[in-house]
């Protein structure tokens, strides 16, 4: 194919970026049956084949048919789909090498580890004493102020996901909160009270200019350029 | 629920801080992180592993673990995350209850979740192929949700003896 310049790449529409990636994609590719691969399950919405660099005997890499770099860009019913079809192929994973327990791992953005710029579940034996680390997740202790404050922003993110609605709060302002607070219940409680205040309270017109930067999903996955 | 699993009673626990809460999964913020921004997903029925977990439970706690991956890019400007499900004790499972971890993850962080390679000959990799191509023959049926059976109440009707009811001016008209 001819080569692009940067020039190019700036004028095309994000739809026609979309398609250069997928033309890019050694995993679709691999999905098309292009590349050869050794696929060990196939479906109308996932293949699933052995991964050429494993971290055990049987490491097995589940992808999607169609491109999606990242998570957050898969719609909820593949998601489903790709998630019982890894659970499955553990299972078979477990019969198969008698494997006494499994890995399903993912990840991403560049920064966690991937690798490829199409999404995939890795799905590894294990077995005891086979010298794999990686996987288990370390424990660092965490100060509890941060800990409460990480929970605030975050359980009032998702609540507003799912359609109950609050004002805006950032990590910056939840910590600028913590250190007022006092040891111990006391404190807690007035923190929470704090936050009521905040969120119970009708929305101040400053409130709105402190809204978090957004946070484009699309340009994590756009990092692997 | 499981009387001596610290994660069921910390899920049925209602002063327990709770980020997520459903009819079928919980999700909390593990107190010792790997990471600001640790977040774990637990079915609520005490499954110890992952071949336990009913799929269609399986399927929305990862629809939600997806959601709360969204929400930590957004919330904690976190360039990536990690899912990772550790099944077994091999595994390297540290409860006996089965979790989903999410982990927030940044540049320089200080963690690492990547595997060396091994080696394996084309020979070893035919064999593990035709292992796998026998047990997956089976995939394909879904577990899923049964209905709940709806309950209906019993209305049996009686015949009033009101004029204006039918059935009662029409016996009368029988002489």
């Amino acid at each position: 194919m001819p080569q692009l310049t940067e020039e190019d790449l700036k004028n095309m529409t994000p739809e026609q970026i979309a398609e250069l990636q997928k033309q890019n994609c050694i995993f679709c590719h691999i999905v098309s049956g292009k590349v050869a691969s050794r696929k060990v399950y196939e479906d109308d919405k996932v293949t699933a084949i052995l991964d050429i660099n494993p971290a055990n005997p049987g490491h097995a890499v589940l992808l999607p048919k169609e491109h999606y770099a990242i998570m957050p860009q898969i719609p909820e019913d593949v998601l489903g789909h790709i998630f019982m079809v890894a659970k499955a192929i553990s299972h078979a994973c477990l019969k198969a090498f008698k494997a006494q327990g499994t890995n399903i791992f993912v990840a991403n953005g560049v920064v966690a580890g991937q690798r490829a710029q199409h999404l995939m579940v890795h799905i590894i034996p294990r077995k005891e004493n086979d010298g794999i680390k990686v996987f288990n997740v370390p424990h660092k202790e965490i100060d509890p102020k941060e800990l409460k404050a990480i929970s605030v922003v975050l359980k009032k993110r998702i609540d507003e996901m799912f359609g109950l609605k609050h004002d805006v709060l950032d990590l910056d302002r939840a910590k600028k909160m913590a250190p007022e607070q006092k040891a111990g219940k006391e404190g807690e409680e007035q923190l929470e009270e704090e936050a009521e205040k905040l969120f119970g309270g009708e929305p101040k017109k400053e409130e709105e200019k402190e809204k978090p930067e957004e946070i484009d999903i699309d340009k994590i996955a756009d990092m692997f350029k | 629920m499981k009387k001596d699993c610290a994660f069921c009673q910390a899920i049925w626990d209602r002063n327990n801080e709770k980020i997520y809460e459903d009819d079928k999964v919980v999700a909390v913020l593990d107190e010792r992180p790997a990471a600001p921004g640790h977040v774990l997903v637990l079915p609520k029925e005490h499954y110890p592993i992952l071949e336990q977990v009913p799929d269609f439970v399986f399927r929305h706690a990862f629809n939600i673990a997806n959601k709360i991956s969204i929400a930590l890019f957004e919330t904690l400007h976190s360039q990536g995350t990690n899912i990772i499900v550790n099944n077994g004790l091999a595994g390297g499972q540290e409860s006996a209850h089965f979790m989903i971890n999410i982990i927030a993850r940044k540049e320089g962080d200080g963690l690492n979740f990547q595997w060396t390679p091994k080696q394996l000959s084309e020979e070893e990799m035919s064999t593990i192929e035709l292992q796998m191509k026998e047990q997956t023959k089976a995939i394909g049926q879904f577990e899923e949700e049964k209905a709940k059976p709806i309950e209906m109440e019993a209305k049996a009707k009686k015949i009033s003896s009101d004029e204006g009811n039918y059935l009662w001016k029409k016996a009368r008209r029988i002489p």
